[in-house]
């Protein structure tokens, strides 16, 4: 080799092991499950076939598909607003605090550091219909006047039987997880409260990057009441910050798995069939490998999208150096 | 356009006393400042009397009103801060307009989105956008509207600060040490257009800075503090050539002022190193005493005219083109004198050469054990004393 041949390999040898170490590891993976996503492979079976876009079409057009798609998206559009503003607002209260911030720092992200599949086992049995917590606790109400009074808004002057509580204390608590039209809330709740501990975290450290000295600004100009000044400084420089709890509360929403495989296995009646319950019942339990990539590939559209959504609409404007 | 009046604040933090019973009455119109070492409690005393900060005791008032329980943004000043604190997130002309949004425009006008439905609002908006296009005039920035503070430089940063300050017409103007970030050029620069500012606006300025250069050329009157106290309120001239405290001698003039250990004897003859004594009678009691000594008020030469001098070794020669300040060691006493001298004389003395020192006519300012001045019999106290003072020429480097 020459000298000037070889000053101009060198370089890629040098890089040679990294790049390769990306492609087989993160590249090779995403391509498989794209190529197996058109076909109708199952593991351990020696010949397939290719099927073309039958899998996608299955995915859009029946509906099952269809209700996994519209979980996944009910679940990511109710945790992603609620965990992202109680995590904000806790925050915000916290860091106002003179003491016991310790304290209240722990106690909200104890939900996020224990296991979702561990505190699951928990929440199974607080919303289990017969001996759960919470319906012995909503059901406690209805004998006492006061709060049935309260919770029903009987004490508005509305009729009883209308409001929720009040129907219920007649016809009986739902179900809860085993309720089709509870579960998926119930997911939600959970998944918020799991999630919103984290954010709050995040706030905190946002806020603590706002220099002190922007407040004193604002209320040297005028800014004399809190919202003001939320809306001056604080809104505005937790713009990064925001950007990131966004994207970082949709994705692990979209991955939302833990607590779905724990208390309903996607039921009942599918209404908690979320897509990476789905990939996990298609490709792991029934083998049906083509169409787990299929679900797969489409899933990472939908994260994909969302990053690339954040970075072209949101990122240029909350970086302001 | 207001007095300003502090009356013995105290402030601690924690059980650190950071103000110990600070008083200053500034004048309506008057630009002040509040000159000190570092950590000394000048940004805090700016804190309590913009209301950022609580004091623990003492009054603040502004126009002769009292407004320890009114919060800064009721108190009507504006306030320059050293980070400049500039939001960053809006442009230069969104930043000068906010001080006027929050106070011209009611809380429905300031919505966002819905606010500029608001009737009204468009005249109001106008009118803003009038006052900042003005004040853009005045300092230059009207090129830089569109930027946001991130992509300006210190300079323009700094003038963006005073501009978000100057909308509003405040009735007095807080600055703390606006301009220590900015280069020595440009900090020159930026200390002539401040104090021309002060001219137009003639509004009561209080200046906070560590660097006693900026203080005697801008200011009407210097508060010179030291540990949580003022120890002098008074002209430049007069802090400079009157001090009334040892540790205001010290801190004021560049180079410092030489002070020698010294003995006030009975019938007012204070004498210092090498037996010299100066011909001035001083009022006071027998004590030991610290002589005080400018280095324009000396001369030096290989032997002094008259004999009455202290002998020194010449050690360093600072050459500055018009003057020379020597450095010089005092026997072997492990004093060193730096006296200011022309070019001519400096050449004559060679270094490591023997040289003597001597005082002219007796200019001489002597302090007590305690700090405190001790004024010479024929001296006038506290008043005046600067307009007897001959050529200020060192003042103001
Ligand atoms: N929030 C605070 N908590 C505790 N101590 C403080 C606080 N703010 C200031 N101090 C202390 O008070 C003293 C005075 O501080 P201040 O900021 O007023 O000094 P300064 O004169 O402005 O100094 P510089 O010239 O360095 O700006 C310092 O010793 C400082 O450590
Ligand atoms: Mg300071």
């Amino acid at each position: 080799m020459t000298g000037r041949a070889q000053a101009r390999t060198v370089p890629y040898l040098f890089v040679a092991p990294a790049v390769t170490l990306m492609v087989v590891i993160l590249l090779v993976p995403v391509a498989i499950a794209a190529l197996l996503s058109f076909t109708d492979y199952s593991l351990g079976n020696a010949d397939f076939s290719f099927v073309g876009i039958d899998n996608y079409e299955d995915i859009f057009s029946r509906r099952t598909y269809a209700k996994m798609i519209a979980s996944s998206l009910i679940y990511v559009g109710v945790v992603v607003p609620a965990s992202i503003g109680l995590g904000l607002g806790s925050a915000l209260l916290i860091s106002s605090l003179r003491f016991a911030q310790d304290f209240y720092k722990a106690v909200f992200f104890l939900p996020t550091m224990a296991a979702l599949l561990a505190m699951a086992i928990v929440w199974e049995f607080m919303l289990n219909p017969t001996i759960g917590s919470v319906n012995a606790l909503l059901s406690a109400g209805c004998a006492s006047p006061f709060w049935h009074g309260l919770l029903s808004g009987a004490f508005l002057g509305v009729d009883p039987a209308t409001s929720w509580y009040g129907n219920a204390c007649a016809t009986g608590f739902p179900l809860w997880l085993g309720d089709r039209a509870y579960a998926l809330g119930s997911l939600c709740f959970i998944g918020v409260w799991q999630a919103f501990g984290f954010n709050m975290v995040l706030y905190l450290a946002g806020l603590t990057a706002i220099p002190r000295e922007l407040y004193h600004a604002a209320e040297m100009d005028g800014a004399a009441s809190a919202w003001d000044r939320f809306r001056l400084v604080t809104w505005p420089l937790l713009g990064p910050t925001t950007v990131f709890v966004v994207t970082i509360t949709t994705i692990r929403s979209f991955q939302v798995f833990d607590s779905v495989e724990a208390l309903t296995a996607g039921g009942p009646s599918k209404s908690t069939y979320v897509m990476m319950y789905a990939i996990y019942e298609k490709a792991i339990r029934q083998n049906l490998i083509g169409i787990g990539a299929a679900i797969t590939v489409v899933f990472l559209i939908f994260v994909m999208a969302v990053t690339l959504i954040q970075r072209h609409y949101v990122e240029k404007r909350v970086h302001y150096s | 356009m207001a007095t300003v009046t502090l009356r013995n604040i105290r402030k601690s933090f924690g059980t650190t006393e950071v103000l110990k019973g600070v008083s200053l009455d500034i004048a309506d119109g008057e630009f002040v400042s509040l000159v000190g070492p570092s950590g000394c409690g000048k940004s805090t005393l700016l804190k309590i009397l913009a209301g950022l900060e609580p004091q623990n005791s003492g009054d603040v008032a502004i126009g002769g009103r009292v407004v320890n329980h009114i919060r800064p943004s009721r108190r009507d000043l504006a306030m320059v801060f050293q980070s400049y604190a500039l939001y960053p997130h809006l442009t230069v002309e969104e930043n000068l307009m906010v001080p006027l949004k929050l106070r011209r425009l009611n809380r429905m006008e300031r919505l966002p989105g819905l606010g500029h439905l608001m009737p009204g609002r468009r005249q109001k908006m106008h009118r803003i956008r009038a006052v900042v296009e003005e004040t853009t005039e005045t300092l230059k920035i009207g090129d830089l509207l569109a930027r946001k503070p991130g992509q300006l430089s210190g300079g323009q940063r700094q003038r963006v600060a005073v501009g978000r300050a100057m909308v509003r017409k405040p009735v007095a103007f807080l600055m703390d040490e606006p301009l220590s970030n900015l280069d020595a050029a440009l900090r020159v620069h930026m200390r002539a257009e401040i104090a021309e500012l002060h001219r137009d606006l003639a509004t009561t300025f209080v200046y906070v800075t560590h660097d006693q250069a900026e203080a005697l050329t801008m200011s009407d009157r210097i508060a010179v503090m030291m540990d949580g106290e003022v120890l002098q309120f008074a002209s430049p001239d007069e802090v400079y050539h009157d001090p009334a405290d040892l540790r205001v001698a010290q801190f004021i003039g560049s180079p410092k002022m030489n002070t020698l250990p010294g003995a006030l004897g009975s019938g007012g003859a204070v004498s210092t190193v090498g037996g010299y004594t100066f011909a001035r009678a001083f009022d006071g009691p027998p004590q030991t005493v610290t002589v005080g000594l400018r280095p324009e008020h000396l001369a030096i030469a290989p032997k002094a005219p008259n004999g009455r001098a202290i002998p020194v070794t010449v050690r360093h020669k600072e050459n500055l083109g018009s003057d020379f300040f020597i450095h010089a060691n005092v026997g072997d006493t492990g004093h060193t004198m730096i006296v200011r001298t022309e070019p001519h004389t400096a050449q004559s003395l060679p270094l490591q050469g023997a040289a003597e020192i001597w005082s002219v006519e007796d200019r001489a300012v002597v302090f007590s054990s305690d700090n405190r001045r001790i004024y010479a019999s024929d001296e006038l106290r506290g008043i005046g004393a600067a307009d007897l003072a001959l050529a200020p020429a060192g003042a103001a480097q």
